[in-house]
C-alpha cells in the first residue's frame, strides 16, 4: 500500500551524510515526517521520503548537522514532469482516450443468432429504420422498446432480445412456428373448372358429378357438386373432392426480331478498392470507370478470433461490356422462340403433362412471330365454397 | 490495579513492548529514539535501558515517535 501511495504522490530516495544521522532520524520521528526504509550504507544512510515532505526535512537536517542529497526520484509526478514539454505525447494520449471513449460507446458489430437469409435482412432493415446501424451510440436507444417494435414489425418473430455487450450488439431471434394448416372437411364446396378443356378422366372421392368423360368444359363450369341429393329427397351439403384430368390448350406468342443488340463482355475487367473503416468508406482510387459494365461487389472484413471487425476492404469488380448487334436468320429466330416456349412451359405450367406443342410461324421483314399451341393434360378441378342461405 | 481490572500484566506501565517475528523482523513500541545505527548494529533507547540489536543487513523500515520496526537478519538482542 505504501508503495502504491508512494508511486502516486511521488517518492524521493535521500542520502543523509555527515553529522549524526541517528539524531536526524530521531528528530524526523519527533516531527512526524513521512519517512520510511532507512538503510545504513557505511557512514551514511539512505531513506525514502514523500516528495512533498522533503522541504520540511531541512530543519531536522540543520539541527542534526547532516547533509541531504536526493539520489532517486520515483512516482508519477516525476514521470509526468519528464514529459511536461512533450505536447505531442500529451495530445496523443488525449486523442487516444477520446477515441477509445468514442468507439467504445458505439455499436460496431451486430451479431445475429437464430435466423439467417431473408428474415435476417428484414430484421436488419427494420433495425436500420429504428436507427440501429453500425456506428450508432449504444446509450441512445432503449433496446426494450426497439425490441417490441421489431417483434410487431416482423410477424415471423416469436421472441427476440437485443443485448449490447461493449461494441457488439447480440441479437437473438426465435422464429414463430406456423400452425399446421387445418383442412376443413365440413365446409361444403363444389369443384369447378379452372381452365377450358375436354375431360379425359374423373376420379371423384366425394360429391355429385355434373359432367362425364369426353365433355368439353369452359372455365367456371361446375364439375362436381357438393350438394348430394338422396333418393328420399333430402339434400346433404358436402365438400366435393376429386381429380378431373382434362386436355387443355394454352396459346403463347413470341416475337423475335432478326436484329438484336446484346451486351457482351470485352474481356477487360477493372477493380476498385475502398477502405471500410467504422462505417466510413474511403476510396483507394482516383477517377471512375467509364463505359458500360457489370459490377460485382465483395466485402472482405478483418476477422479476429472469428469476429468480423468493422474494418475491411470493399472490392468492386467492373466487367466491361460493349453493345453487339447480332443478325439472326429465320431458323435462329424460330429456335429462340422455341427456347422461350420451353422456358414458359417450365415456369407457367409446372403441374401439367405436355402432350404436344404445335408452332405456327409468321415472318415479317423485321421479325419472326411464333405462336405455340401447347396441349397438356392437367387437373382442372378447383374447389369453390358453396354459399348456402338458410 | 491490573489484577483488579483483570488486565494483562504490564499493560498499565510505560514499559516497552517488543515483538519478534522469527529472526527477520522486530517491532518495538515505547521506543524513545535511535542511539546508534549501522547495518550490523542498532541501539534503541527504551526509557531506562537500551536494546542492542546485532545482525546483518539491518534496516529501519518504520520510525515513528514511539515505534520502530527493524528488518534484517537478527543475531541477538541485548539489554544494557
Amino acid at each position: 500500500m505504501q508503495n502504491w501511495i508512494g508511486m502516486i504522490l511521488g517518492t524521493l530516495t535521500v542520502r543523509v551524510t555527515g553529522g549524526s544521522h541517528e539524531r536526524f532520524m530521531n528528530l524526523c520521528a519527533v516531527y512526524n515526517r513521512d519517512m520510511w526504509d532507512f538503510r545504513a550504507e557505511g557512514d551514511s544512510i539512505t531513506v525514502k521520503v514523500r516528495a512533498s515532505e522533503y522541504k520540511n526535512l531541512r530543519k531536522a537536517a540543520h539541527r542534526a548537522g547532516v547533509r541531504l542529497k536526493i539520489i532517486k526520484r520515483h512516482g508519477i509526478p516525476f514521470w509526468l514532469r519528464r514529459y511536461k514539454n512533450r505536447y505531442g505525447l500529451v495530445a496523443g494520449i488525449l486523442v487516444f482516450c477520446l477515441l477509445l471513449s468514442f468507439f467504445s460507446s458505439r455499436i460496431w458489430v451486430i451479431r445475429m443468432r437464430g435466423v439467417e437469409g431473408e428474415i435476417e435482412q428484414q430484421i436488419l432493415t427494420q433495425m436500420k429504420q429504428e436507427g440501429i446501424t453500425l456506428g450508432t451510440r449504444t446509450s441512445a436507444f432503449d433496446f426494450a422498446t426497439v425490441r417490441q417494435k421489431l417483434i410487431v414489425a416482423c410477424p415471423q418473430i416469436s421472441w427476440m432480445s437485443l443485448n449490447p455487450s461493449g461494441s457488439v450488439l447480440n441479437v437473438d431471434v426465435s422464429l414463430r412456428t406456423a400452425p399446421p394448416l387445418v383442412l376443413d372437411h365440413q365446409q361444403p364446396c363444389n369443384l369447378i373448372a379452372s381452365v377450358d378443356g375436354t375431360i379425359l378422366s374423373m376420379n371423384i372421392k366425394n360429391g355429385d358429378p355434373m359432367v362425364k368423360v369426353g365433355d368439353g368444359v369452359v372455365k367456371g363450369d361446375l364439375l362436381v357438386s357438393g350438394a348430394v341429393e338422396y333418393a328420399d329427397g333430402c339434400t346433404v351439403f358436402r365438400k366435393a373432392e376429386g381429380e378431373i384430368l382434362a386436355e387443355t390448350k394454352h396459346r403463347v406468342t413470341f416475337q423475335v426480331p432478326y436484329e438484336q443488340t446484346h451486351s457482351c463482355y470485352t474481356g477487360k475487367t477493372k477493380r476498385r478498392y475502398a477502405f471500410h473503416f467504422f462505417g466510413l468508406s474511403l476510396p483507394l482510387y482516383i477517377g471512375s470507370v467509364s463505359g458500360t459494365y457489370e459490377k460485382t461487389d465483395r466485402y472482405r472484413p478483418l476477422v479476429i478470433d472469428q469476429v468480423a471487425l468493422p474494418i475491411g476492404i470493399y472490392e468492386s469488380k467492373f466487367a466491361l461490356t460493349q453493345p453487339l448487334t447480332v443478325h439472326l436468320s429465320r431458323e435462329e429466330a424460330v429456335a429462340e422462340a422455341t427456347e422461350k416456349t420451353m422456358e414458359y412451359v417450365s415456369q407457367s405450367l409446372p403441374n401439367c403433362e405436355i402432350t404436344a406443342i404445335n408452332y405456327q410461324k409468321e415472318f415479317t421483314s423485321t421479325h419472326a412471330l411464333v405462336t405455340a399451341e401447347i396441349l397438356c393434360k392437367e387437373n382442372i378441378a378447383f374447389a369453390e365454397k358453396m354459399l348456402i342461405f338458410q | 490495579m491490573e489484577e483488579w481490572l483483570h488486565l494483562p500484566n504490564g499493560i498499565m506501565e510505560s514499559n516497552s513492548k517488543i515483538s519478534l517475528i522469527g529472526s527477520r523482523e522486530l517491532c518495538m513500541e515505547g521506543c524513545k529514539g535511535i542511539l546508534e545505527y549501522t547495518d550490523g548494529l542498532i541501539r534503541i533507547h527504551c526509557g531506562n535501558r537500551q536494546l542492542k540489536v546485532l545482525g546483518r543487513n539491518l534496516s529501519v523500515r518504520v520510525l515513528e515517535r514511539d515505534y520502530v520496526e527493524v528488518e534484517g537478519i537478527i543475531f541477538s538482542l541485548t539489554f544494557d
